[in-house]
């Protein structure tokens, strides 16, 4: 064994062989550091502390050794040693040997967890689970009593860590009781679509009209009193209480003084005028103060008898709530709105000048409207308005009703809640008195529906004819249930003596008086629950390779993530699956067909971590275009730019500098890029100079790469590293002593952050993540270019961004262009690989271990000879054999 | 015994006391200044640790394991079984419920503190444990009668088993033709069916026998934060008062806490605090956590037994966290109460560099009645702690 003894023996020359057998060795450089500063103490003669590090081998083999220098590398980096009253080693020296034994320490741990290519067996996810029964029973349900699989650092596939256990079982059923009664209920309904058409201004006028008068009877029945008292309080002999109350009150504002009336001879009480005392009447004056205002602008807008605008003061009378009715089957609807900008035509000119109210302004980046959840804890999205009072615009949108869902909602102008608009309005409120004109009329709100896919309509279909059988004659059970749970294990046919079970809980159902459907339901939602349904079982040939219907399922969860289709399953059947054209021409059917988002959003959601996004809230106040809506959209410029990129065979490498990006107006408007309208993502060009183009320029990505509030250089670099340059940087090491008197020092970012390297520990690895975090300084925390750092309490001449830097061992550069010139031309190689890695690891549901580096870099050279097209890399990962394989 | 985790750990300049001042002489420290009328009821040890944990983000995975992460070749993720469970083994067979696991909700937002596990408590194969965060739920469990017949429930119980037995047989035709690692991935289904057939035994047994009164009204629901956290205390004294378990944990939330201190500040941001507004808040997450804890002790205390003793001086209650403060993973966070392990109270106990968290938990097992030979892993039980 090389231990630390014999290096000094016989210091030889290391070759380490990559590939034929990884190894995980502390370079020889190292030793030096080690005499110098430990072995004083921990040699073998001393062993100070029962330490003997001569015989800790530098090339570590197993759990233990790589627990030892874990030890060796907490202790140096808590800073314990060297002991305070030793000689030190230099910060250069230091961070230099901790950032080479935390890096020999990953691959140590990276080959001491390789499971040696073995994928093990596993369950659908619950996103997997969901997807499965929508394609079995046509209809969307939500699973969410059970666990979401999601993971902090793998995808969500990982059989290993996909667990069961003892109420998850029994959520199944209850789950599947749920879907397959409701299912059914639809399977065997007239599936009629239906339309609701809502007018808000019905309802919405009288509304108005009656708040109005109140408040105009408030305030008359206040002011009447008030004219009394102040009558009285005026008289001689009331003198000297007047000044009393005056006195007492001094300080406070001016209708105190009323509260005080009793106190005033001959004044009436506030009874008299319909108040209950002097409180409610103080209390309906202030209220008074901000009700009256918007709705007497209300009342004198034009075309309010055919339709509503979308205030944003948040007055409750003015609010747009609605519901598609409960008794509605569970399915797809569309929400059709009918919509106008408003801008300077609000007002007929001959009222302009009569109006105090100011003039909403055409602005465009308010005509968007928030579709929210009725208590605006989620949203729908942000959609655009378009469309004048005589030429209204059309917004469609898409909602699911899943089973017992009550889908509310409510509907107003982008950001009224938070951000925006609610900033404007405060804004509004303190220059004129009054909040923003609305922006947004809305005529009227349709729903239609349910939807029914073509695929949806077949799983009913055969559900209804299932029904059908088992009414009409319930000795067709046994072969229902046995067709049923065939096509639900994908394929694989049950055993006789589970379907004899299944046959006998049947009968004890429909003894126990349940009627023949509610029976079925039960029976097939235990089949829901078993193994051969909630697990992904392969059983190889002695050869380690999958069967053809094994192979299918892997196939359509990796690019579909359900189960197979038809088509699928009769390739398998044939036997003719796994010929690579035939592996082939089923990849780009399913990646052109609509269920490929469901490979598309949660494969990049969990490969760039976009989860992140919900870590914290966004500070709207601040960043007031961030709304939830905003947030929405960014992500999903991301799935829509790698769906364009696959669609169109683009190189994988427009992920890391394009100068075409696929947006909407929404994020158009967040970008400042003009001539984008409508909500649909469509790729746009942009101008040569653009920060935008690739991940780097995206919102959502610098946004993950902020706390809501400011940017985070660390967070953005190392995710940098990780997901672009795959090179990451090791864990966060636990026990560093915090740099903690910063805060006091009205520090820009990137001073802040260059505290960094001011000590060993920190800079063994912030020395490589911070320049690149600094690169894209210029980005705000919600990715809105900036050139002036916004940071709270900087000091002034501190603000200005300084975007250059080096990447560790590589090129300098002067701002953010230079730094994504720099990844895209030098890294894309890397970039590749890593992209590769976690395709083949979300797709094989295991971790990627040097055992396979062979096959990954036979997908990247295969892809590399297509220009790294993106749908090269997953045709080239099925049609590899390590694909077809169990191990 | 109670566990009760909070993921990220505390302010440690204002809730450690000084290592210096060992024994019941320390200055009360700011962050623990609501317990200060139980001063002499509770204990802080310093100076444990995990030694395999690395994950500084990671406060309640390996809390109550002392498991290495890595322990296991070939895999990426391990765990071992959790101290509540070890006790849950022994004394789940006298109580309706072996052992209870409640967790924050935190709803809406997610977020690391705690790490992996659906809970605090990881089985006997190192598995996570399913817990619950639905106070109205769990009250309706411990407390509310069945509407439906004995004699319907009976039969009920008899379906539940022909149903598992159905399900048992298609898991053993899966069974065939695995591969070793596949049965051994089989075989978490075919415990959580083994788990399902007790539950149901137990229901059995229990069935004759009605549930308790409920010392407590029915809890409101979508209660968040702080008002969570005292709604969950309530119910596990209520839990512990009827003895319908004997062990509980709560993962705690973090987010909605911070939510309900009215602060925007983040929980991973509060967890790195630095002099400031981030380290404001995170004393004042310490102080609201003290506050909560006091009101629980108070609560414990308040339930006499019949010899005049409290329902406090038989409970072991231990709150915490695998984290110190910051990134930190040495010296974790350790505040134990209660009469029911024997342990000292109502002083700062000191003990050496880097002793194992096991230890403790070795401790207290040992104090409760349960001699184990070790626990994660322990090198044995600390006599410092015991009173």
């Amino acid at each position: 064994m090389k231990t630390l003894a014999c290096w000094f023996a016989v210091p030889g020359l290391l070759i380490v062989s990559l590939r034929a057998e990884p190894e995980a060795i502390l370079p020889e450089k190292q030793f030096a550091f080690l005499e110098q500063n430990c072995l004083e103490c921990h040699d073998t003669l001393t062993q100070k502390g029962r330490v003997d590090l001569e015989v800790l081998p530098f090339k570590i083999k197993t759990i233990k050794d790589a627990e030892s220098w874990q030890k060796v590398l907490n202790v140096i980096n808590s800073k314990e040693m060297p002991p305070e009253d030793k000689p030190q080693p230099g910060e250069k020296e230091k961070a230099d040997f901790l950032a080479s034994l935390s890096e020999t320490l990953v691959v140590a741990r990276n080959i001491l967890s390789d499971s040696g290519g073995v994928a093990t067996m596993r369950r659908l996810s619950r996103r997997e689970y969901e997807n499965t029964i929508h394609d079995l029973l046509g209809i969307e349900i939500d699973a969410n009593i059970l666990p979401s699989d999601k993971k902090e650092e793998s995808f969500d596939t990982a059989g290993s860590s996909l667990y069961i256990s003892s109420d998850q079982i029994e959520n199944y059923r209850k789950v599947g009781v749920t879907a397959l009664s409701e299912s059914i209920k639809v399977a065997t309904s007239n599936r009629q679509m239906q339309t609701l058409r809502i007018d808000f201004e019905k309802a919405k006028n009288p509304a108005v009209e009656k708040g109005l008068a109140q408040q105009v009877s408030i305030q008359n029945r206040f002011n009447r009193w008030k004219k009394q008292v102040d009558l009285q309080a005026s008289l001689p002999q009331n003198a000297a209480i007047r000044n009393a109350i005056h006195a007492e009150n001094r300080g406070k504002n001016q209708w105190e003084f009323y509260r005080s009336w009793k106190k005033i001879t001959g004044a009436p009480s506030p009874l008299e005028f319909g108040f209950t005392d002097a409180s409610d009447a103080l209390h309906h004056r202030s209220q008074w103060e901000w009700l009256m205002p918007p709705l007497l602008s209300y009342s004198t807008y034009p075309h309010r008898d055919q339709g509503v605008y979308l205030t944003t003061d948040g007055h409750a009378v003015l609010n747009n709530h609605f519901h598609v009715p409960g008794h509605w089957l569970p399915g797809h609807y569309q929400i059709k709105f009918k919509v106008a900008r408003v801008g300077e035509q609000l007002l007929p000119s001959s009222r302009r000048d009569l109006e105090d109210f100011p003039l909403p302004a055409a602005d465009s980046s308010r005509c968007f409207l928030d579709l929210d959840s009725f208590q605006g804890r989620f949203t729908y999205g942000t959609f655009q308005v378009n469309g004048t009072f005589e030429d209204p615009g059309t917004i469609e949108v898409d909602v699911i009703k899943r089973p017992s869902d009550s889908l509310g909602f409510t509907l107003r102008e982008r950001g009224s809640s938070e951000g925006r608009v609610k900033s404007l309005n405060r804004e509004s409120l303190q220059s004129t008195g009054v909040p923003k004109g609305p922006a947004i009329w809305v005529e009227s709100v349709e729903m239609t529906g349910p939807y029914i896919s073509d695929d949806e309509r077949k799983s009913l279909d055969r559900l209804q004819q299932w029904v059908a059988r088992l009414e009409k004659d319930e000795a067709e059970v046994r072969k229902i249930i046995e067709e049923f749970a065939t096509v639900a294990r994908r394929g694989r046919a049950p055993s006789t003596e589970f379907i004899d079970q299944l046959v006998v809980l049947f009968e004890e159902f429909r003894e126990k008086g349940a009627a023949p459907r509610a029976a079925l339901s039960e029976t097939l939602a235990i089949v829901l629950a078993s193994p051969g349904f909630l697990y992904l079982a392969e059983k190889p040939s002695p050869s380690e390779e999958i069967t053809d219907i094994e192979l299918a399922s892997r196939l359509s969860y990796f690019l579909t993530g359900g189960p197979p289709d038809e088509r699928l399953l009769e390739a398998a059947a044939s036997g003719r699956l796994k010929e690579p054209a035939s592996l082939k021409a089923h990849t780009q059917r399913l990646l052109q067909s609509p269920e490929r988002d469901r490979f598309v959003v949660p494969f990049l959601e969990q490969w760039l971590r976009l989860d992140r996004l919900d870590f914290f809230q966004f500070n709207t106040e601040k960043h007031r275009d961030f709304t939830l809506g905003v947030k929405k959209a960014s992500r999903q410029e991301i799935y829509e730019t790698f769906a364009h990129w696959l669609e169109t065979n683009g190189s994988l490498g427009n992920l890391l500098d394009s100068n075409t990006i696929v947006i909407n107006a929404l994020l158009a408007d967040l970008y400042a890029i003009p001539g984008v309208d409508g909500d649909h993502f469509r790729p746009v060009k942009v101008a040569a100079g653009s920060p935008r183009g690739g991940l780097l320029g995206m919102a959502a990505i610098n946004a993950k790469g902020s706390n809501g509030e400011d940017t985070s250089p660390v967070e953005r670099g190392a995710w940098v590293l990780r997901k672009l340059m795959n090179n990451p940087p090791p864990p966060a090491p636990p026990n560093i002593p915090q740099l903690s008197r910063l805060e006091e020092l009205k520090l820009s970012t990137r001073e802040l952050v260059f505290m960094h390297q001011e000590e060993a520990q920190c800079a063994q690895c912030h020395r490589k993540i911070d320049p690149i975090g600094f690169g894209l300084e210029n980005f705000n925390a919600i990715g809105v270019w900036r050139t002036s750092d916004d940071r709270k309490g900087i000091a002034e001449e501190k603000r200005t961004i300084d975007p250059s830097g080096k990447i560790y061992g590589g090129a300098e550069f002067k701002d953010y262009y230079q730094l994504r010139e720099i990844i895209s031309s030098n890294y894309l190689d890397d970039f590749a690989h890593g992209f590769t890695e976690h395709l083949a690891e979300f797709a094989l549901g295991r971790k990627i271990g040097f055992t396979d580096q062979g096959m990954i870099e036979e997908v990247v050279a295969t892809a590399k000879e297509q220009d790294y097209a993106v749908p090269a890399f997953i045709e080239a990962l099925v049609t590899h054999e390590g694909f077809r394989r169990k191990r | 015994m109670m566990f009760l985790g909070i993921g990220y750990g505390v302010t440690q300049e204002t809730w450690l006391p000084s290592q210096e001042q060992v024994g019941s002489g320390y200055t009360f420290p700011e962050g623990l200044k609501a317990l200060d009328r139980h001063r002499n009821d509770f204990s802080i040890v310093q100076n444990t640790t995990n030694k395999d944990s690395a994950e500084a983000h990671w406060g309640s995975t390996f809390w109550l394991t002392g498991a290495n992460r890595f322990g296991a070749p070939g895999s990426s993720f391990h765990n071992t079984i959790s101290v509540d469970q070890v006790a849950a083994a022994e004394w789940g067979p006298h109580t309706r419920f072996s052992s209870l696991q409640l967790n924050g909700s935190d709803k809406g937002i997610a977020g690391p503190g705690h790490g992996p596990g659906l809970s605090l408590a990881w089985d006997k194969g190192g598995k996570p444990v399913a817990g619950t965060d639905d106070p109205v739920d769990l009250f309706h469990r411990l407390f509310s009668a069945p509407s439906t017949p004995l004699d319907q429930r009976k039969a009920l119980l008899a379906q539940e088993r022909s149903i598992l037995d159905t399900i048992l047989t298609d898991a053993k035709d899966l069974q065939r033709g695995l591969t070793k690692t596949d049965v051994e991935k089989l075989d978490e289904y075919f415990d959580g069916i083994r788990d399902i057939e007790t539950r149901l035994g137990k229901d059995e047994s229990w069935m004759d026998r009605p549930r308790p009164k409920s010392p407590i009204s029915e809890p409101q629901a979508n209660v968040e934060g702080i008002e969570e956290i005292r709604l969950m205390y309530d119910l596990m004294v209520a839990a512990l008062q009827t003895d319908s378990t004997r062990v509980l944990t709560y993962r705690q939330p973090i987010a909605s806490v911070l939510n309900s201190l009215g602060t925007s500040v983040q929980p991973h941001d509060m967890s790195h605090y630095v002099p400031g507004p981030r380290m404001e808040v995170s004393k004042r997450r310490d102080q609201a956590h003290s506050e909560l804890l006091a009101g629980l002790m108070d609560k414990l205390k308040a339930v006499k037994e019949a010899d005049g003793s409290s329902l406090f001086d038989h409970t072991s209650l231990a709150f915490g966290s695998n984290l110190r403060a910051i990134h930190y993973l040495d010296n974790c966070t350790t505040l134990l109460a209660g009469g029911g392990a024997s342990i000292r109270l109502g002083e700062n106990i000191v003990l050496p560099k880097d002793t194992p968290l096991c230890d403790v938990w070795l401790t207290l097992l040992h104090g409760v009645g349960l001699p184990v030979e070790r626990h994660g892993d322990s090198a044995g039980v600390v006599k410092q702690l015991q009173a």
